[in-house]
C-alpha cells in the first residue's frame, strides 16, 4: 500500500479512529495498532508480516538473553556474543530479502567474467517494502540493550516499535527510547497538532508525488538514458535535478510518515534539515536523512571505533559507514560507489580541517564571500556524487561528468524555464526559515473547519492533477 | 455528536497502568465543537461563563498554570492574547473561570459558543506568538471530521480520474467492487458539477503540456514504449488525406505471405481482447500482419490523458497500415473541454457537438490511399445508465461515419448484444449455435470468446474488401 492512495486514506481514517478511541486502554491499544500495522504489511505481502513477527521474536529473545547475561549492567563476553549473533541474523534477513537479487547478480556476474557461464538463477523473492527500516530498528534495539542503554521492552512494545505503520515504508528510523515511551504515554486527544500534520503531509505529497516524478520524467530520466545526446550544461542541470529528485522523494516520504504519526499522537524526529543549505559535506550529512545517518553513526561508525581508535583508522571507519549508508539507499554498485565518493569527501574534509586547526587562520577571502563559496562548492560536490548515484554504470557516470566538464555541445531540449524554476525553488526553499510560514499556519488554524476542508481538498486536487497518472515510483526506490 | 459518552463508559484503567493518566479527565470532549462553528465565522470570543456542557466542567483536569494564579477579573484584553503564550496549556474547564482564555483554546477545547465579544482582526491573530495556534492544535474528533470531509470532497472532485484509473487495471473482483462503489460517487460528483473543478485544472495543465501527455502515454504498456523519450509536438497539423487519396474505389492490393496486409489495431482496453483475436485470425490467413496498440482508460474526450490523434499519426508514420481498426468509446462518456477552454458535461448539448467533431477529425486523419478504417464503438453495458450513454456515443460514431465512405462502423450491439440490441452475457456462436459467454463479470469488458466473435466479424468485413486467400481481388 502506498501513502498517496484512496486505499491508504480509508485505512488511515480507520486507524485514526481506533487509535484515539482505544488510547485509554493501553493493552487493547497496542494490540490494535499491531494488528493495524501488520495488516498494512500484509497488504504488500502476507509473508512480509510473517517476517516482521519473526524478526521481532528473534530480537526480543536475544535482547532478553543479553540483558540476563549482564547482571552488573556492563556488557559481558556472553552478552556481546548474543548481540553479535542477533545482529548477524538481522543482517542475514536483510541480505536474504532486500539485497538477495543484488548479491546473486553480483556473484553471477563475477562468475561469468571468470568464464563460469552457468544458467542465470531466477530470483523470485518479494522484496518487502520497508524491510530495511524495521531491520534497522531491530538491530538498534538489540545493540542498545547490549550496551545497557535501554532496558528490554515488552514483546508487544517491540513488535509495535518495529512495525508501526507510518515509518514502515520509508522511515524515519527512530531509536527505541524515542518511540516506545510514547506508546506508554497517553497523548491528550484534545491536543492534536493538526496544522503541523497537514503541512507535513501536504509538503510531503508535493515533493514525493509532484516534484520527484515530474523531474524524473522531464529531465533526469531522458538525460541519463542518452547522455550522449544531451549537452554539457543540460547534464549539469540534470545533476542538480537528480539531487533535488532524490531529496524530494525521500524527504517527501518521511514528511508524510511524520505527519501521519503526528495525527496519531506520536512524534517522530525530523529527518531532513535543509540539506542543500549545507556549507560542507559533513554539514550536509548533519542535515540529510538524519535519522538514517544517526543510525549509521551509532551502529556502524561507533562500533568500528569511530574516531577514537587513532587517526589512521578513522578514514577506514568513515568509508565503511558511507558504503553501508550508500547500500541502504539501494541495492546496487552505483549506490555503494556513491557512498565511496562521500566517504572520500568526508575524509578529505576532516584532514583539511585538522590541518587548518594546526595553522594560523589566514583570511584568503573576505568573510562575506566564504560562506557562499563554501555553499557553492559543497552543493556541486553533492550533485556530482548524485550523478554516480543515478547513473546506470561507472561508464555512464564518467560520460556524464566528462560531458559536463567539457561543456559538450548538443542539447535535447530538456532544460525548460519550468524545470529550472522547480529546481531553483526547491533549493531556495532550504534557505527560508520555517518561521516565515507561521503567520500562514496560524491563519489556517484559525479558519472554520468548513473552510479548512475547502483549502485541504483544493490542495489535494491540485496535487492529484499535477501528479503522474498511474502508480508512483515511491518508497525507498525513487527510480 | 460527541464521543464523550464513549469515554465516560470506558472500563477504568487499572491503577499503575500507563494509560491511567490522572491528569486527563475521563469524559474528554474530543470532538469539541458546536454545529454553528462549522459554518460560522471562525472566531467568536467566548466568555468563560458562557461555557456549557459536561466537558467544560469535567474532571480534576491538569492543573492549569498561567492566569489562574493572577486572580484576574474576568475581562479579556488584547494583551492576554500575547502574554498567555508562555503559559502552561489549560485543559480543564475549571480553570476557565480565570481570564486567561486565548485564541488557541478554542481550537483545542470546546469550540466557540457565541459570545458577545468581537474577535481581534486578522493582523492581531497573525501576530500571536502562540505555538498551539501555529501547530493548529485541535481535538481529535474535529480533526477526524475535517479529514473525512476533506477526503469526501476531494473524492467527488477527482472521481472521474479515479474511475479511469481503476478501469485501467486488469479485470478482477477488487476492481469490480471499487467500480461499483465509485460509479455512484461519480454520478454524485457529476450531478454536483464538482468534477468540473478537476476538468478545469486538467485543461489548464493540458494546454501547455501536450508533450508530457504523449510521453506518458508512450511509456504505458505499448509496443513502442521504447521511444517514450522522443519529443515534439505530435503532428496535429497533419492534413487529412486529399481527395485523390481517398480512393475507396481503387480498393486494396491482394496481400501475399511475402507482402502481407498491414493491419493496425488501436484503442482502449477493449482493443486488447479484440486486437489479440484479430491478430490470431489474421495470422491464420497467412497474409495479414497485425500490430496492436491499446491504452487502457483512454478515449477521445481526454487527450490530456492520452492523445489518440497523435498516437494515430505516429502509427501511420511507423507502420503505414492498409487497414486501421480503432476501438474507442467506452471511456468517452465524461466531461469534455472545448477548444475555447470551456468544459461541457455529457448531458449538455455542446458535448455531442464537440465529441462528434473529434470523432470526425480522427476519421479524416485516418483516411489514406485506399486505406480501410474499421471503427468499433462501445457495446451495450449491463448498467442501464452507462449503457444509455454508450448508445449515445455509438450513435455519434455512426453519424460521423455516414458521410465518410472509408470508415466502416462495426456496431457491437449487433455482434455481442442480445436479440434486442441490449446487454447480454452470452450469445449464440454463429458457427456452432452454442451459447458463448462474451462479457466479463464486470458487465463491461469482453471475454476472449467475445473478442473472437468481434474479430471474426471484422475479418468477414475485410474479406468483402480484400482478397485474403492470396488469390483474386475481392469485390470492393
Amino acid at each position: 500500500m502506498q501513502f498517496p492512495t484512496v486505499a491508504f486514506a480509508i485505512f488511515f481514517l480507520a486507524a485514526f479512529v481506533a487509535n484515539w478511541l482505544l488510547r485509554p486502554h493501553p493493552l487493547v491499544w497496542r494490540a490494535t495498532m499491531i494488528a493495524v500495522s501488520l495488516y498494512f504489511c500484509a497488504w504488500v505481502d502476507v509473508r512480509f508480516a510473517l517476517v516482521v513477527l519473526g524478526v521481532a521474536a528473534l530480537n526480543w529473545v536475544a535482547a532478553a538473553a543479553a540483558h540476563r547475561a549482564m547482571p552488573a549492567g556492563d556488557p559481558t563476553p556472553a552478552s556481546r556474543r548474543i548481540v553479535r549473533a542477533a545482529v548477524a541474523a538481522d543482517v542475514a534477513v536483510l541480505a536474504g530479502l532486500a539485497y538477495r537479487g543484488f548479491l546473486v547478480e553480483s556473484v553471477t556476474g563475477a562468475l561469468a567474467r571468470l568464464g563460469w557461464a552457468g544458467s542465470e538463477p531466477v530470483v523470485e523473492v518479494v522484496v518487502p517494502v520497508g524491510i530495511s527500516i524495521y531491520v534497522l530498528h531491530a538491530i538498534g534495539y538489540v545493540v542498545d540493550v547490549g550496551r545497557d542503554e535501554v532496558e528490554p521492552v515488552a514483546f508487544a512494545d517491540l513488535l509495535l516499535y518495529l512495525c508501526f505503520f507510518p515509518h514502515l515504508v520509508a522511515g524515519p528510523v527512530v531509536r527505541v527510547d524515542e518511540l516506545v515511551p510514547q506508546f506508554h504515554e497517553r497523548p491528550d486527544p484534545r491536543r492534536v497538532p493538526a496544522t503541523d500534520a497537514f503541512v507535513l503531509v501536504g509538503s510531503g505529497l508535493v515533493k514525493a508525488v509532484v516534484i520527484a516524478p515530474w523531474l524524473a520524467e522531464q529531465l533526469v530520466d531522458p538525460a541519463f538514458a542518452a547522455p550522449a545526446e544531451a549537452g554539457g550544461l543540460e547534464l549539469l542541470v540534470a545533476a542538480y535535478g537528480v539531487a533535488v529528485l532524490v531529496y524530494a522523494a525521500f524527504s517527501g516520504a518521511t514528511d508524510i510518515a511524520i505527519g501521519c504519526a503526528l495525527l496519531l499522537g506520536i512524534e517522530y524526529p525530523r529527518a531532513f534539515d535543509a540539506p542543500f543549505a549545507a556549507l560542507s559535506v559533513r554539514d550536509f550529512w548533519d542535515r540529510w536523512n538524519l535519522t538514517v545517518s544517526h543510525w549509521l553513526r551509532d551502529y556502524v561508525y561507533v562500533p568500528l571505533g569511530g574516531s577514537r581508535r587513532g587517526r589512521h583508522l578513522r578514514p577506514r571507519n568513515v568509508m565503511v559507514t558511507m558504503v553501508v549508508g550508500g547500500l541502504w539507499y539501494g541495492a546496487g554498485w552505483n549506490f555503494a560507489l556513491w557512498g565511496v565518493v562521500h566517504g572520500v569527501y568526508v575524509i578529505v574534509e576532516q584532514a583539511a580541517a585538522a590541518r587548518a586547526e594546526r595553522r594560523e587562520p589566514t583570511a584568503l577571502l573576505p568573510t562575506a564571500l566564504t560562506a557562499p563559496l563554501h555553499w557553492f562548492v559543497t552543493f556541486h560536490l553533492v550533485c556530482l556524487a548524485f550523478v554516480v548515484y543515478r547513473a546506470g554504470s561507472v561508464g555512464d557516470a564518467a560520460e556524464v561528468l566528462a560531458r559536463v566538464a567539457t561543456l559538450a555541445p548538443g542539447g535535447a531540449g530538456l532544460v525548460t524555464p519550468l524545470v529550472l524554476a522547480v529546481i531553483g525553488a526547491t533549493v531556495a526553499s532550504h534557505f527560508v526559515p520555517t518561521e516565515v510560514t507561521y503567520g500562514a499556519r496560524a491563519r489556517f488554524s484559525a479558519l472554520a473547519p468548513a473552510a479548512q476542508v475547502a483549502v485541504l481538498a483544493a490542495g489535494l486536487t491540485v496535487i492529484a492533477a499535477l501528479g503522474p497518472e498511474g502508480p508512483l515510483p515511491f518508497g525507498r526506490l525513487p527510480f | 455528536m460527541s464521543t464523550t459518552d464513549t469515554h465516560s463508559q470506558r472500563a477504568p484503567v487499572p491503577p499503575g497502568w500507563p494509560g491511567d493518566d490522572p491528569t486527563l479527565p475521563d469524559d474528554l470532549d474530543v470532538l469539541g465543537m458546536r454545529w454553528w462553528w462549522w459554518v460560522g465565522r471562525r472566531t467568536r470570543a467566548r466568555r468563560p461563563d458562557a461555557l456549557e456542557g459536561p466537558g467544560s466542567r469535567a474532571g480534576a483536569g491538569r492543573s492549569g498554570g498561567g492566569r489562574a494564579e493572577d486572580g484576574g477579573t474576568g475581562d479579556w484584553t488584547a494583551d492576554d492574547v500575547v502574554d498567555v503564550a508562555d503559559d502552561e496549556p489549560d485543559l480543564d474547564g475549571d480553570d476557565l473561570g480565570a481570564p486567561r482564555w486565548r485564541w488557541a483554546d478554542r481550537l483545542r477545547w470546546r469550540g466557540a459558543p457565541p459570545g458577545d465579544r468581537e474577535p481581534p482582526d486578522d493582523d492581531e491573530v497573525a501576530a500571536v506568538d502562540d505555538d498551539d495556534l501555529v501547530a493548529g492544535v485541535q481535538p481529535a474528533g474535529r480533526v477526524l471530521v475535517v479529514l473525512v470531509a476533506t477526503l469526501v470532497l476531494a473524492l467527488l472532485v477527482n472521481v472521474d480520474h479515479l474511475v479511469a484509473r481503476v478501469e485501467a487495471g486488469p479485470p478482477s473482483d477488487a476492481r469490480d467492487r471499487a467500480l461499483s462503489v465509485l460509479r455512484p460517487v461519480q454520478d454524485v460528483g457529476n450531478a454536483l458539477q464538482l468534477t468540473r473543478v478537476r476538468d478545469a485544472l486538467d485543461a489548464l495543465r493540458g494546454d501547455g503540456d501536450d508533450d508530457r501527455a504523449r510521453e506518458a502515454g508512450g511509456a504505458r504498456g505499448t509496443d513502442d514504449a521504447a521511444d517514450s523519450t522522443s519529443r515534439g509536438g505530435g503532428g496535429d497539423e497533419r492534413e487529412p488525406g486529399g481527395e485523390e487519396a481517398a480512393g475507396d474505389e481503387d480498393g486494396l492490393r491482394t496481400p501475399t505471405a511475402d507482402d502481407p496486409l498491414r493491419v493496425w489495431v488501436g484503442g482502449d482496453f477493449m482493443a486488447q481482447a479484440i486486437g489479440r483475436s484479430l491478430a490470431a485470425a489474421g495470422e491464420s490467413t497467412g497474409v495479414v500482419e497485425t500490430e496492436v496498440r491499446y491504452e487502457a482508460a483512454s478515449g477521445l474526450t481526454r487527450p490530456d490523458y492520452f492523445d489518440w490523434p497523435a498516437a494515430v499519426d505516429e502509427a501511420l508514420d511507423d507502420h503505414d497500415p492498409e487497414v486501421v481498426v480503432l476501438v474507442v468509446g467506452v471511456n468517452d462518456a465524461q466531461g469534455i473541454v472545448r477548444p475555447d477552454g470551456t468544459p461541457a458535461q455529457v448531458d449538455e448539448p455542446g458535448w455531442a457537438e464537440e465529441y462528434g467533431r473529434r470523432v470526425g477529425e480522427l476519421m479524416d486523419r485516418l483516411r489514406g490511399d485506399g486505406r480501410i478504417v474499421v471503427w468499433i464503438g462501445p457495446p451495450p453495458m449491463r448498467e442501464p445508465g452507462y449503457s444509455a450513454r454508450m448508445a449515445r456515443v455509438a450513435a455519434i460514431h455512426a453519424e460521423q461515419a455516414a458521410p465518410r465512405p472509408w470508415v466502416h462502423v462495426v456496431d457491437l450491439a449487433q455482434v455481442v448484444g442480445g436479440p434486442d440490441g441490449g446487454y447480454t452475457e452470452a450469445v449464440a456462436d454463429p458457427s456452432s449455435a452454442e451459447p458463448v459467454t462474451v462479457r466479463q463479470p464486470d458487465g463491461i469488458h469482453l471475454t476472449d470468446a467475445g473478442g473472437d466473435l468481434v474479430a471474426a466479424h471484422v475479418m468477414d468485413l475485410l474479406r468483402t474488401q480484400v482478397d485474403l486467400s492470396g488469390g483474386a481481388r475481392g469485390d470492393g
